[in-house]
């Protein structure tokens, strides 16, 4: 027992507690679980926040699965009942899906911290390595493994195509030269045509700005983070690995992305891989730029725009500390879209460290394509809802996400990557 | 339990043609989500459905009632699920089927007449996002805004603000399925029409059977819509004042003219509620609680860390002994002037028993969680930042009377200690109607551990019925146990007891408890002692 335990039992005349678990927090799978309290505030976004009961659920697992099963509380009691030996892996036909049907986005964590010391998402993806160690393995993620295993990426695509995207671009190749900043494009960005723009412009953006910036072409692969996320631990370290012997060999520096993604493998999870290369998602690299007076906006872009916070461009990237604020890159982008000429910049109701997600994460878009859709749908019934022309994001995956719903939706709201606006208005 | 046999298997699929497969499950995995609540109780007894159900509206839920009655099974429903065991819902019998209501999600405001229209499962901080955009809100419990505003309602709507809003008489109409799956309304819309707002029609009412903690998780059946009264809220803002900055340094400041709280430490616990009786009979306040030192700590307190560090401060263990502490919150409902005057008032009242407010800088701590929090609270479950609270008394009654009744329950706590942590000898409670009742409880913060679960379920339980059944108290902790009131609700429970086997003759309405205290303690003893008692089904009644 700590000596703080120690000193505070006495005072306390020896009765309780004597767990040294409540005198300072530390991570405990089982007691994490245990001690969920079924309050509910999981599946809510918060109530400081929340202006439109429409848009007050924080869960699109629960949104959608309506079970409580699937909500934070149902995963923690299901995982409690699995590590009990209460639940085992036969005969329970949704134990599976409760833990996989998840898309990982961090609300509910959000939300339990905010009167909790505790990290239930930890648990959970704790869980999903668990799972996999036990060879308890969904089917519908094997595609998408074997993709990572065979062609470096998760998109099905071929390895040998993935520079296509800047094949027409006059960037340094990393694999042959070196460069102080790599820009890593990121699986979406280089195996989705109709996103090819939005690495073709940060690379146009990066170069007017004077970086020293090449990409990996051929040679990059995937950041290993929906590998993490999807339980696959051993698959995530051998992308981290062959991403940090190729930054070393091309003596990169810095590693700019657009992917939220990869923002949050490269800045949170390679950390614990000893990286010590510097990391930055393009919308910290243009604000930064902006506020050294590098970036000036010269034409007006007359649109009024809401901004969706991607899960792993926030919440996700926040590194816990009971009692300090939830970190994550919020102003940037909206220091960004606020300094564009013409511009009209209105907020969604369930922003930040609050904000609903876009329904890619956790290997749901590839294992449970509806609940996917669902949650994107959702989104984008906010966006209209706040009267907004278009939606703009700072991820790939959320952006692919919403322009499939919205041509699903025959909705006219316009789809952008915040690069876009930026190039515009240069 | 024979869970997948063959009336397992019939009702299955009954419940499906009936609902669709989407929306009911049997899989053991799904229902461990549903077996506990916040409270020791539920852990201990490990009680299971076999069945959740996902009704869609009102018809369904009158068909899964009827097929109840048919084939013999029992059905309860919940909102948020924080307080099953607090409200006896915890499954024990075979074949048990829960309602989880979140398909039953209607809301409407009328601003004009200022009331709610809400289905089963809407949330109060739903509610209250809709209502304040007419300058309009509804109260909150200790439970949050993630409470769902029906089940709070059953709970007696219980909020911080019923003080001065009263407790469940905000229920204006109610649609309600009966356990025999029959449908009834209630107010004014039992006259017909579809105006639930101007009261009740000529002749008997049922306004009163199903709130008031008889009624809730299911007893009395299922309400799937209520009509509910709205406040203006102080200043009709219609923007709910947030700083922005994630949490836990979020922050909201509601404007001060307006609202105003303060923290009043009193010398003993008679001079506490004294004052009280006398803030209530001045009529001054939107909210006053007597709170213990832990509930303050616990909510202003950021971490585990933070909170021990406080909790042993000096000025905290002063508290905690030697003073008895109430919080009062001022709102200038009629105006500025209103805060001002009623100021006044309660600096008299706290002279007069000797009080005086918190110094700083615990004032302005407490002050800038409270104020916001009594109307959207999202700390839900602040005190389980550490360990498990639990109840070692609870009882509805007069403010003077839970001041003897307390006392007894305060024993009990003092008879756990250790391992229950000490927590100083303070009763909590939150009045209504400016002091005509209250409701107490006496908390202690336990360890999460098997050998506290045992003692709550053993133990504590045994001596709180004991004690409530010789006090003649109404013990909260086993709502269906209708032959225990409080020495100022007369014998309501005799009437509520016929009433319910008139309702429910087949006892599948959430039918565990309707308990012959006496009875049941001896069943108690013979189990101590190794005799081996059977299970009663869901049909019989102990009563």
């Amino acid at each position: 027992m700590s000596s703080k335990a120690e000193k505070y039992m006495e005072l306390n005349n020896h009765s309780f507690p004597k767990d040294d678990w409540y005198y300072g927090y530390y991570y405990d799978m089982k007691k994490i679980c245990h001690n969920c309290a079924r309050c509910g505030n999981c599946r809510w976004t918060d109530p400081y926040e929340m202006k439109e009961a429409r848009f007050g659920k924080g869960c699109p697992t629960n949104a959608y699965h309506l079970f409580d099963g699937y909500s934070c509380q149902g995963k923690m009691d299901v995982i409690l009942g699995v590590l009990d030996g209460r639940l085992n892996y036969d005969n329970n036909e949704k134990l599976l899906d409760v833990i996989y049907a998840c898309d990982t986005c961090g609300a509910c964590d959000a939300m339990c911290k905010r009167s909790r010391d505790t990290e239930p998402l930890k648990v959970f993806l704790d869980m999903r390595a668990k799972l996999v160690e036990d060879g308890q393995l969904l089917p519908q993620h094997m595609p998408i493994i074997d993709s990572m295993k065979k062609e470096d990426n998760t998109m099905m695509g071929k390895k040998a195509d993935r520079g296509n995207w800047a094949k027409d671009l006059k960037v340094k190749d990393l694999s042959k030269e070196t460069a102080e900043v790599c820009f890593h494009a990121g699986c979406q960005i280089s195996f989705n045509q109709n996103l090819w723009k939005v690495g073709q412009t940060a690379i146009k953006i990066l170069q007017k700005m004077g970086v020293d910036v090449g990409i990996l072409d051929k040679a990059e692969a995937c950041c290993g983070g929906k590998a993490y996320d999807m339980g696959y631990r051993g698959q995530y370290t051998t992308m981290a690995e062959n991403n940090l012997n190729a930054w070393k060999t091309a003596k990169v520096k810095t590693v700019i992305t657009a992917c939220s993604d990869c923002y949050f493998a490269f800045k949170k999870l390679y950390a614990d891989q000893g990286s010590e290369v510097q990391v930055y998602h393009l919308v910290e690299y243009i604000d930064k730029m902006i506020k050294e007076g590098k970036v000036q906006f010269t034409k007006s872009v007359p649109l009024k725009v809401c901004y969706h916070d991607p899960c792993h461009l926030g919440r996700r990237t926040d590194d816990y500390t009971p009692g300090k604020a939830i970190s994550g890159v919020y102003d940037p982008p909206r220091n960004i879209l606020k300094s564009i000429p013409g511009i009209e910049f209105v907020e969604m109701f369930r922003i930040k460290e609050y904000a609903w997600c876009c329904g890619s994460g956790g290997g749901v878009r590839e294992a449970y394509p509806e609940f996917s859709q669902f949650t994107a749908d959702e989104r984008i019934i906010e966006a209209i809802a706040t009267g907004a022309e278009a939606i703009v994001t700072a991820c790939p995956w959320c952006e692919a996400q919403f322009n499939e719903s919205v041509d699903r939706q025959n909705e006219r709201l316009k789809v952008y990557d915040i690069i876009e606006l930026v190039d515009q208005a240069l | 339990m024979p869970y997948g046999d063959d009336k397992h298997q019939l009702i299955l699929n009954e419940l499906v043609n009936i609902l669709g497969e989407r929306y009911v499950e049997d899989d053991k995995a799904i229902m461990e989500a549903y077996y506990r609540d916040s409270l020791t109780l539920s852990e201990a007894a490990q009680g299971r459905h076999e069945f959740i159900v996902l009704p869609g509206t009102v018809e369904d839920v009158q068909q899964i009632f009827k097929l109840a009655n048919r084939y013999q099974f029992p059905v309860s429903i919940s909102g948020s699920g924080m307080m099953q065991a607090l409200c006896n819902a915890v499954p024990g019998y075979d074949y048990w089927c829960f309602i989880d209501p979140k398909r039953l999600n209607t809301l409407k405001v009328d601003p004009k007449n200022m009331y709610v229209e809400v289905g089963a499962y809407v949330s109060l901080g739903q509610v209250q996002a809709e209502a304040l955009k007419y300058g309009l809100f509804h109260g909150v419990p200790g439970a949050s805004t993630s409470s769902i505003a029906v089940g709070h309602s059953m709970f007696q709507q219980i909020a911080w603000t019923c003080w001065r809003t009263g407790t469940a008489r905000n229920i204006l109409a109610a649609e309600w399925v009966l356990p025999t799956g029959e449908l009834v309304y209630t107010g004014s819309l039992a006259a017909g029409g579809d105006d639930p707002c101007w009261g009740e029609g000529p002749g008997p009412d049922p306004h009163g059977i199903y709130r008031g903690h008889l009624g809730n998780l299911g007893t009395y059946g299922v309400m799937t819509k209520l009509w509910l009264k709205l406040w203006p809220i102080p200043g009709r803002f219609t923007q709910w004042p947030s700083n922005g900055v994630p949490q836990p340094e979020k922050k909201s400041q509601l404007p001060e003219k307006y609202f105003r709280t303060f923290p009043i430490n009193f010398p003993n616990q008679k001079a506490a509620v004294e004052a009280m009786i006398a803030m209530g009979k001045a009529e001054i306040g939107g909210y006053l609680l007597k709170f213990g030192p832990w509930d303050y700590v616990c909510w202003y307190t950021k971490s585990m860390e933070e909170f021990w560090e406080e909790w042993f401060s000096d000025y905290w263990m002063d508290v905690k002994f030697n003073w008895h502490s109430v919080v009062i919150g001022l709102w200038g409902f009629a105006g500025p002037k209103q805060t001002d005057y009623e100021e006044k008032v309660m600096n008299q009242i706290i002279k007069e028993f000797g009080g005086h407010v918190m110094p700083e800088p615990y004032l302005t701590k407490i002050r800038n969680c409270f104020q916001p929090n009594i109307i959207r609270d999202a700390h839900r479950h602040r005190f389980t930042r550490l360990g498990r609270p639990v109840l070692t008394g609870s009882t509805i009654d007069s403010m003077l009377d839970t001041l003897r009744s307390a006392k007894e329950d305060i024993k009990i706590k003092d008879s756990v200690t250790p391992p229950l942590g000490v927590m100083g000898p303070q009763l909590k409670f939150w009045p209504y109607d400016f002091g005509h009742a209250a409701w107490t409880e006496i908390d202690a913060l336990a360890e999460k551990s098997d050998e506290f679960e045992e003692l709550a379920m053993h133990s504590i339980t045994p001596a709180q019925v004991k004690d409530a059944f010789e006090q003649d108290t109404f013990y909260c902790q086993l709502m269906a146990a209708l032959n225990l009131v409080g020495p100022k609700y007369y014998n309501v429970d005799q009437l509520f007891g016929r009433i319910k086997v008139a309702l429910d003759p087949n006892n599948i309405a959430n039918p565990t408890r309707m308990l012959n205290v006496k009875a049941w303690l001896e069943s108690e003893a013979r189990k101590a002692s190794g005799i081996e008692e059977e299970a009663d089904g869901p049909g019989s009644m102990a009563f």
